[in-house]
């Protein structure tokens, strides 16, 4: 399998639970707008930390670039983590305005991210560690 | 292997896309203006002056303005490619198109042929010089997406387009005439390859972004740009040739291959995850219907051989179908643009980014929501401009009416527009006194 499958599949199911979470603020229904937001921020996190704490460095290693398209991925995950925050606090709030504010903000930054990843950087990653995406995907698999 | 992309350079200043963004409404406007003013005919009749007018007005002054800001703007996000000196190139680009559409009008207006030449002369040079930049970021890019392919031909067909117009231009002592044998090769590149080519792109990355929707399928992603490009060139041919039978081929990949992209969309939009509606889905969907309306009337037309049909399909294909899908583009990238500098700025002056104001907050859903409805009034009233001439002055009252809702829609894109940017530059000072 590759890199690009085996991420992309999972930016797919980070989409799904966000469009829920999404649609149950959108109906006040705040008690399912609570778990699916925590679901969905859970998600994310697991997501991130994947590429955190195990592609990104792998990539860095072999390709040697930490300074190059790894270190916009990481700029790019504190912004979204900062539009968690807000979706967390409205949740609190229980706000409907300022949770799909922050929501349709974190989707476009999330979009653009998850494009920039899918068409070019686990590309790359599959490219450069060819040869190693299976054990590699085995150790993501492992992370909690 | 181009490492060196994904910068966090490569987001271009917010000035960049913005200078383009806030000319075309004032386009728009005097395209209003002139339909109030400008007496009956001008969109009954494709062969005016006045008509000529209106229709540049509307495609170098508001949509190729638009495109032409948002491609500088989105190319280095979604093909991970930088545009070297991106402002200097952006201010050159948006001077040169801007002073020669107003001097190509000047021209066409006036029967200068004067102006007319230097009005072509800077809007070659201003088309040289974006063609020259999209297409060497491009050869750069390490993205294999189907949008690539789009956006070259869009652009190689911006190129076409241009050299039609120095044809006719050339051909006729440099005086836009009203009627020449080449105007429906110029039209043709410009309206299928460069507006839909670019379009098509576009929706390939931003609908299955936005609305959570299963990607394109790939066979559409791959060919049907290209096979469209082939569609132009076979038409070209079959004009400049006077060959029939491969009009008729050519037609029948045109037709067949933009009624496929809209049904594909349109499918896709019924797949969406994100069942939250906003406007720039809403307007997307409108934008469809109107490529597969105006598709269906331009065939009619051909078949029976009436250019009233024709026209009427080229006024649904660019307000109804451009113009509706660059309307909802304009309300999903201005606000996260803005929003977007301002994260950046705040980070960068390590200061906490919850007073940077969410997409939501710089342009407020219901303030497009009214743009959105105003806008589609000026479409009802210009799709039902041919039936005017049933009713003693109907056609002219309608298009009097039609210019004034497009000058209501025109000023409240703009108004948004400006607010989204003083909202950047006031939180931007507030930052700084900070």
């Amino acid at each position: 399998m590759q890199i690009t499958d085996f991420m992309g599949d999972d930016h797919r199911r980070c989409d799904n639970i966000f469009a829920t979470a999404e649609e149950s603020v959108s109906k006040g229904d705040w008690s399912v707008a609570e778990s699916s937001n925590t679901r969905f921020v859970d998600a994310m996190e697991h997501h991130f930390k994947m590429e955190e704490e195990t592609l990104f460095p792998r990539f860095e290693e072999v390709s040697g670039h930490t300074m190059g398209p790894t270190e916009v991925m990481r700029h790019e995950h504190k912004q979204m983590r900062q539009l968690f925050e807000q979706m967390n606090q409205a949740v609190t709030g229980q706000s409907v305005d300022d949770y799909l504010g922050a929501s349709e903000t974190l989707l476009i930054l999330m979009q653009q991210h998850n494009a920039k990843e899918e068409q070019m950087l686990y590309p790359m990653t599959d490219q450069v560690l060819a040869g190693e995406q299976d054990e590699l995907i085995g150790k993501l698999e492992a992370v909690e | 292997m181009n490492i060196a992309f994904l910068s966090l350079a490569q987001t271009p200043p917010l000035s960049v896309p913005m200078r383009f963004f806030l000319t075309a409404p004032l386009f728009g406007i005097a395209a209003g203006l002139l339909l109030l003013f400008g007496g009956d005919g001008v969109l009954d009749n494709r062969w005016s002056i006045n008509t000529l007018l209106v229709v540049h007005m509307v495609t170098l002054g508001v949509l190729s303005m638009v495109m032409i800001g948002a491609l500088q703007q989105l190319l280095p996000v979604l093909m991970g490619v930088v545009i070297p000196r991106s402002n200097m190139v952006s201010r050159a680009i948006h001077l040169l198109w801007s002073v020669g559409t107003l001097l190509l009008l000047a021209g066409i207006s006036q029967h200068l042929p004067i102006l007319n030449r230097f009005g072509v002369g800077l809007l070659a040079l201003a088309t040289l010089l974006f063609v020259g930049v999209i297409l060497y970021a491009l050869a750069r890019s390490d993205s294999k997406h189907g949008t690539l392919i789009a956006v070259a031909t869009a652009v190689i067909s911006l190129l076409f387009t241009l050299l039609f117009m120095l044809w006719i231009l050339n051909s006729s002592g440099w005086l836009a005439p009203v009627v020449h044998p080449l105007t429906n090769l110029h039209m043709s590149w410009g309206l299928l390859g460069w507006f839909m080519l670019l379009l098509i792109g576009a929706a390939y990355q931003v609908v299955p972004m936005f609305q959570i929707t299963p990607e394109f399928p790939i066979a559409v992603r791959r060919f049907l740009a290209p096979l469209i490009f082939v569609g132009l060139l076979l038409w070209s041919g079959s004009d400049l040739l006077q060959l029939v039978w491969m009009g008729w081929v050519a037609i029948a990949i045109l037709v067949s291959a933009l009624a496929l992209f809209a049904v594909v969309l349109l499918r896709l939009q019924l797949q969406r995850k994100r069942r939250l509606s906003d406007v720039t889905f809403t307007y997307w969907r409108v934008a469809m219907v109107a490529l597969l309306t105006s598709t269906v009337v331009w065939l009619v037309g051909y078949i029976l051989g009436d250019s009233r049909w024709m026209e009427s399909a080229v006024v649904i294909f660019l307000m109804g179908g451009i113009l509706s899908a660059v309307s909802g583009m304009l309300f999903k990238i201005v606000p996260f643009l803005v929003w977007l500098h301002l994260n950046n700025l705040y980070q960068s002056a390590g200061e906490w980014q919850g007073n940077v104001p969410n997409v939501r907050q710089v342009i407020p859903e219901r303030y497009s929501r009214w743009q959105f409805r105003v806008q589609m009034v000026s479409l009802g009233i210009l799709v039902v401009i041919p039936l005017g001439q049933f009713v003693d002055q109907g056609s002219r009252y309608l298009t009097q009416a039609a210019g004034i809702a497009w000058i209501a829609s025109f000023t409240m894109l703009l108004v948004i527009l400006l607010l989204a940017r003083s909202k950047y530059q006031s939180v931007a000072r507030a930052l700084n006194r900070g």
